[in-house]
């Protein structure tokens, strides 16, 4: 099939330098080419067009029809939305771009969803195992981002704990810090860990153990303003409500004034076996 | 003057200065991650090991030990560190302000990386770090024991760190 398209294209090239068999000390600048040339250019022999046409259809899949809609979409003006009284009031189709981009998109963040929410994005990691007895998760999921907001670190959690977390996020943060501008970072202090708990030997394992907490030190703004739990705990404003709205989504909650090891984050966790709230 | 210095990797349990008190505290806007290539202590040149460094991280939260000098050896206190950081260049001395976790706020002498250093290797995969540890040996032995002395004196003072706690369990098994 090759061959067949260079021997059609030899046929072209040669019909079409009618003028360039002279002498060297010709100036090399092409000479225009004259009114019979381009006639042969425009109307190769009509074996040579069947070859060409038939190299090519073979080369190329067939373009598909314009759809009915298609069709309509093209006849529409192009100006105001509304040409005349008789114009539809149908709105117009959107444009295959928008949607092809929209519906990227959405794949994408199904690709990365994880415990059945499309606004949980990250990895599912199976069970967790330890050599620790009573540590370890049965279906444990890494987090990188939650409704938007990116985690500093990526958090490797039970779901119970991941869906507590989606849940305060847009509950509990974002309406506290409102009016300073949405929060699109958490800044993760620790998330899975087996050890246990305070790290006594002999103590029962934390939560972190079980996938069931994380650690939060910081909020970062839309504007780059890092609210940190270190620097900025004063009791009250919007790390204050975050920390109350936790309480009750969470089963722990505990932070600046719980005890010396809390000063610098809010520990959050999903105990599975506290029936109650503990919010210190 | 009392001089205090924050310990995050291999200070908290190899000091090598006498330290007159110690307190847990934290400092912030800095990452503690193995993001530095070792080639003298815990590697070589031709099969570079990872070592602990500061990265410098806007709302980041670095949890370790303030140790305070013992009077009258602060001046060799710090010609020492420099001599054990500054064998390359790749950490710069740093004076940093640190929360006690009694609440007090002192001034601290830490090292933190040069991220445009050629040992720098911040954003490493987990799984890529663990691989390298569990391999590399340098002139202060294997990588792997750095590794496992920090997160054990981690957790002997309470302070958890996710990445590195998984390191360790990862090098455990990598190493059987």
């Amino acid at each position: 099939m090759a061959r067949l398209l260079l021997s059609a294209l030899a046929a072209f090239a040669l019909a079409a330098m009618p003028g360039m068999a002279g002498a060297p000390e010709q100036s090399k600048r092409p000479v225009a080419r004259g009114s019979g040339a381009v006639a042969a250019v425009q109307e190769p022999t009509a074996a040579v067009q069947e070859q060409v046409v038939a190299a090519i259809s073979q080369l190329r899949p067939l373009i598909r029809p314009p759809s009915p809609q298609d069709l309509i979409a093209r006849e529409l003006p192009s100006g105001a939305a509304f040409a005349g009284m008789d114009s539809s009031l149908r709105p117009w189709l959107r444009p295959e771009s928008m949607v092809e981009l929209a519906m990227a998109q959405r794949k994408l963040r199904r690709n990365g969803a994880v415990c059945g929410d499309i606004s949980i994005q990250g990895e599912r990691e199976g069970r967790v195992r330890s050599r620790t007895r009573g540590c370890g998760i049965k279906d444990a999921v890494r987090i990188t981002s939650i409704s938007g907001v990116s985690l500093s670190q990526s958090a490797l959690l039970s779901c119970n704990a991941a869906k507590a977390l989606k849940k305060w996020v847009d509950k509990g943060v974002q309406p506290a810090f409102a009016s300073e501008g949405p929060v699109v970072k958490l800044q993760v202090a620790a998330h899975y860990t087996c050890r246990p708990r305070n790290n006594q030997s002999g103590a029962r394992i934390s939560e972190h153990g079980r996938g069931n907490a994380i650690d939060i030190s910081a909020f970062i703004l839309q504007s780059g303003k890092v609210v940190s739990v270190l620097s900025d705990w004063t009791g009250g404003g919007p790390l204050a409500d975050s920390r109350k709205k936790a309480c009750g989504i969470f089963k722990t909650v505990l932070g600046p004034g719980s005890d010396p090891y809390h000063g610098d984050h809010f520990h959050l966790d999903v105990a599975q076996d506290r029936s109650s709230t503990y919010c210190r | 003057m009392t001089m205090w210095v924050f310990g995050y990797g291999s200070l908290l349990w190899n000091p090598g200065f006498p330290v007159a008190e110690r307190a847990l505290a934290s400092l912030e806007g800095y990452a503690r991650s193995f993001c530095m290539l070792s080639i003298h202590y815990r590697g070589t040149e031709e099969a570079p090991g990872l070592v602990l460094a500061l990265d410098a991280v806007p709302g980041a939260l670095c949890r370790g030990v303030a140790l305070r000098v013992t009077d009258g050896a602060e001046d060799d206190t710090l010609a020492y560190l420099r001599e054990r950081e500054l064998i390359s260049s790749a950490y710069v001395e740093k004076q940093v302000a640190l929360h006690l976790h009694d609440d007090r706020r002192v001034e601290a002498v830490t090292y933190v990386i040069d991220p445009s250093h050629r040992q720098y290797c911040g954003g490493m995969a987990l799984e890529e770090q663990a691989q390298i540890i569990a391999a590399a040996h340098g002139q202060n032995g294997p990588n792997s024991e750095y590794l496992f002395n920090t997160t054990d004196h981690l957790a002997e003072l309470r302070l958890p760190d996710s990445d590195l706690d998984w390191l360790a369990a990862r090098v455990r098994a990598i190493l059987g």
